[in-house]
């Protein structure tokens, strides 16, 4: 572990000991595994109040968040959940301390930071009725208030789940809980690698009976999509800690520029950074190649000057 | 009570960059403008200097159309069920303003002499019975010799960056040999190509094709305009298609067309305000139209014209709710024209090749910092022995990767995206495979329209545009034969392994990613029994509405749309002040 690991778990602890007012906090998804039990309890953090509707950000200049600090706090998922999807992540993608995966990514703090940021989606999404159902017994067509479409051509027309993500992970964790304990007496953040990679097996190609609403394949591609996007997406976002998938896959994260000569050659030596950690913009004179741009507003503001 | 305003000459739906070009020629002449944007304001710097976001951007559609308010259905044919496209998907239109022209990609085409005469040069050179079955593939009104000064003075205000490779009648090296004449060379040269460029370019030379660096609505230089708006040249950031540029590298009206108008103070935007419907009277003229501000009051905004200049998919909304009086079934309606010759473009990338231990840069650079071939686009290549009329572009695949959204592109070869052995070859190979890609031409059929939805509605309560839309026979074929050529090419590039090789096109969906250029619907023609528009987007039937942009195409050839928009605007605009203003109920005659 290095040193900025190790502050920031300090800083963890420090942060959670004040946000639970000293007494038991379901915590420890790194730092303290297993620690809190099986209970029901959550600690909110301030997230929760943040509660935008998607997108949160039509807003302009986009000024990006900080670099979360902790990977520990709850904002949505009760402990035994976010266990179990640390889990599930962590076998989508496998790691350990020297190559990390999405548990050491903090990929369940990312989900859980998105669940509790938005009231729904956290993109914009047309959630009003009617909702289509497979037409099983039943012509496809428009008839009593429902959309029946063949299963066949389903697929073709996306996203089309009357549930939130929130409900998803919310009934979905609760049939994933349920169906290991069927199989195997134990909850699956209990189970070895293999079970668990069976039951994602068979989650993915929607083989799990229980599994209606959401479908088993839903609940895989909603926990899939996320996991990438944790894993991948800025730090700001409080998954990918210390640039865990940016170094798996050699990308250098979020830089001002490139010059035609590295499209070919590659790049020339990089920081890997976040976006916050861009540099500024600075003024140039027109007759170079890379100067701050005055058109726009910028050009009107001097005219009216 | 709608809030009644002051009558202005012109109202414009959205303040996009055909909205923009607009104002910038007629506000100068005294002119006044209103645009309605439904969006907000943004502009280069500072708005997009910290925007290298991709999953705000790419993942969640920062800058595009706001879905909880509205969206399209879409159904394969019209005898299945048509559902919402409750997220993004298929393609992305965007709001705010400069609109979608602020996240576009900048690939910048003028069509080909062939595209604006399709059915007759088919028919001259193959036989009517060529065309394909249920096809109602049309000549345009307009002809490139005729648009070919506007397509020139639009690349020369915008700043175009690319190699000429006809000049005159006279081919030139290193630009694309199938180009129609163009009387200059672009005013800047081509932006830099990526190692994965040159790899294609180089199959391709193997086989003797004519690969050439993709045209560009971008920079390759700083530069200060016509305008007096100074630019940068791109900085090859790796953020662009679906990002703002922070530099104004990237051609948008914000760079150009937008400060023009506005500095006249005769173009008005309205940010945050809905045009709902467009107002006609006992005559059957528009009068104006009705929209929404940002705090749900409405208003009524009288005009002497109103330019119909939303995203394709809007104007024909736009036009099919606009019932009442004289038009029952909406404005240019009168003849059930509105939502024909709805087409698409061939997107999908039939091959992907793996190279093992080389770097290809992908993340870098932007859509436009690739090779192309146009060997097998349009009829540039003889079909006397082939099943299919039309073609496609080839071209290496667009920069710009993105990991979030790429890592999933490469799968084991048992087919899985997760799991040890899956993240390995990823941790490998992330920057070591790359696709060919198709452009390919959307021809339109009886049974592909866009119409009015007759179950969702949006937020205030109005029908959503109903999308029917599939790939016919001639699209099958046609896929066939170009992926078998990309196939040929791929194999000369050498790759360790083909990681994927798709021999069929894949049933249309609207989940992918494809294209943002649905056109047609409100097409341009010489009858007003077979179309919507004449050749300068005036309505039919209510010749005090003009539309402009894509929706006005008879068909989509296989290349992007934004050069020949401008180009069109640009001629129309001339047309308003020249003549129109002067005798504004006759139809202008070219």
């Amino acid at each position: 572990m290095d040193d900025t690991r190790e502050r920031r778990l300090q800083l963890t602890r420090g942060k959670l000991l004040k946000l639970a007012g000293g007494g038991a906090a379901s915590v420890g998804l790194i730092s303290l595994p297993g620690c809190g039990g099986d209970g029901e309890q959550t600690v909110e953090s301030s997230l929760a109040d943040a509660n935008v509707d998607a997108p949160q950000i039509r807003s302009y200049p986009y000024i990006p968040s900080q670099l979360p600090l902790n990977c520990t706090v709850l904002s949505f998922f009760t402990q035994p959940e976010a266990q179990d999807v640390e889990a599930f992540t962590a076998r989508l993608i496998p790691g350990s301390a020297d190559d990390p995966g999405a548990r050491e990514a903090c990929v369940t703090n990312f989900i859980d930071r998105k669940l509790a940021e938005h009231k729904s989606f956290a993109t914009t999404t047309y959630f009003r009725p009617p909702f289509a159902k497979p037409a099983k017994d039943h012509p496809p067509g428009f008839a009593d208030g429902t959309i029946y479409v063949s299963e066949d051509d389903l697929p073709r027309y996306g996203f089309q789940s009357s549930l939130t993500p929130q409900q998803t992970y919310r009934l979905g964790l609760k049939e994933l809980d349920a169906y290991s304990r069927s199989l195997h007496g134990k909850p699956f953040r209990a189970l070895s690698d293999g079970q668990q990679d069976a039951i994602i097996g068979d989650l993915e190609d929607d083989k799990v009976k229980s599994f209606e609403k959401p479908t088993g394949s839903g609940f895989f591609d909603l926990l899939q999509k996320d996991t990438l996007d944790g894993m991948f997406a800025d730090p700001i976002y409080g998954g990918n800690r210390d640039f865990a998938g940016w170094r798996l896959i050699g990308y250098p994260g979020a830089q001002r520029s490139y010059t035609a000569a590295e499209l070919k050659d590659g790049p020339n030596k990089r920081t890997i950074q976040s976006l916050v950690e861009m540099q500024a913009m600075h003024p140039g004179r027109p007759d170079e190649h890379v100067i701050l741009p005055i058109s726009g507003s910028r050009r009107l503001a001097r005219r009216a000057r | 009570m709608a809030t009644k305003h002051a009558k202005v000459d012109v109202v414009t739906i959205g303040a996009g960059w055909t909205s923009a070009i607009i104002g910038a020629k007629l506000c100068p002449k005294g002119r006044d403008v209103v645009a309605l944007e439904q969006g907000p304001q943004r502009w280069g710097y500072p708005d997009f200097a910290h925007d290298h976001d991709s999953l705000r951007y790419s993942g969640r559609y920062a800058m595009m159309v706001d879905l909880s308010r509205e969206t399209w259905t879409w159904r394969p044919s019209p005898d299945k069920p048509a559902l919402p496209m409750r997220q993004y998907g298929s393609f992305n239109p965007g709001e705010g303003l400069g609109g979608a022209a602020v996240h576009w990609s900048g690939q910048l085409w003028r069509f080909m002499e062939t595209d604006f005469n399709h059915r007759s040069y088919v028919v001259e050179r193959y036989g009517a019975k060529r065309l394909p079955a249920g096809s109602t593939i049309q000549d345009w009104p307009v002809k490139y010799d005729e648009l070919e000064e506007y397509y020139d003075a639009f690349e020369y205000d915008i700043g175009a960056s690319g190699i000429a490779g006809n000049l005159r009648g006279e081919i030139q090296p290193g630009g694309n040999p199938f180009e129609a004449p163009r009387q200059r060379p672009y005013p800047h040269p081509p932006l830099g190509t990526n190692r994965f460029a040159d790899i294609f370019a180089a199959g391709c030379d193997k086989l003797g094709l004519h690969p050439f660096p993709q045209p560009a609505g971008i920079l390759s230089r700083a530069w200060t305009d016509p305008f007096g708006n100074h630019r940068s040249g791109c900085l090859y950031c790796g953020f662009c298609t679906r990002f703002g540029c922070e530099v104004d590298a990237k051609s948008s009206p914000q760079t150009t067309h937008l400060p023009v108008a506005l500095a006249t103070g005769r173009y008005d935007v309205r940010l945050g305000c809905k045009v709902l419907r467009i107002e006609t009277g006992g005559d059957g003229r528009a009068t104006g139209v009705t929209y929404v501000d940002g705090q749900g009051e409405e208003h009524f905004q009288p005009a002497e014209l109103v330019l119909v200049s939303a995203f394709t998919l809007e104007n024909n909304r736009l036009l099919l709710l606009s019932k009442g009086g004289k038009h029952p079934n909406g404005v240019g309606n009168d003849r059930g024209r509105v939502g024909k010759n709805y087409t698409y473009q061939i997107y999908p990338a039939p091959i992907v090749g793996l190279f093992e231990g080389e770097k290809l840069n992908m993340y870098m650079g932007n859509t436009c910092t690739i090779n192309i071939i146009y060997d097998y686009n349009g009829d540039n290549f003889d079909h006397s022995d082939l099943d299919f009329i039309g073609g496609m572009q080839l071209y290496s695949e667009p920069c710009e990767r993105e990991p979030f959204n790429s890592v999933k592109g490469l799968t084991t070869e048992d087919g899985k995206s997760w799991g040890a052995a899956w993240k390995q070859q990823l941790g490998r190979d992330w920057d070591s495979y790359a696709s060919i890609v198709t452009e390919g031409e959307s021809i339109p059929y009886e049974d592909q329209f866009v119409d009015l939805d007759p179950h969702y509605t949006d937020k205030f309560g109005n029908p959503l545009l109903r999308i029917s839309f599939d790939w016919h026979d001639n699209e099958k074929k046609m896929w066939r034969f170009v992926a078998k050529r990309a196939q040929e090419i791929m194999a000369a590039m050498k790759p360790t392994r083909v990681v994927k090789f798709q021999p069929e096109i894949p049933a249309y969906n609207i989940h992918d990613y494809q294209s943002t250029h649905p056109t047609g619907g409100c097409i341009m023609g010489t009858d007003p029994g077979t179309s919507v528009t004449n050749g300068y987007g005036q309505v039919w039937d209510t010749p005090n509405v003009f539309v402009t942009g894509a929706a006005l195409f008879p068909q989509n050839p296989g290349a992007n749309p934004t050069g020949t928009i401008g180009a069109l605007t640009y001629r129309t605009a001339e047309a308003l002040l020249d003549r129109w203003f002067d005798d504004p109920d006759e139809l202008l005659e070219s």
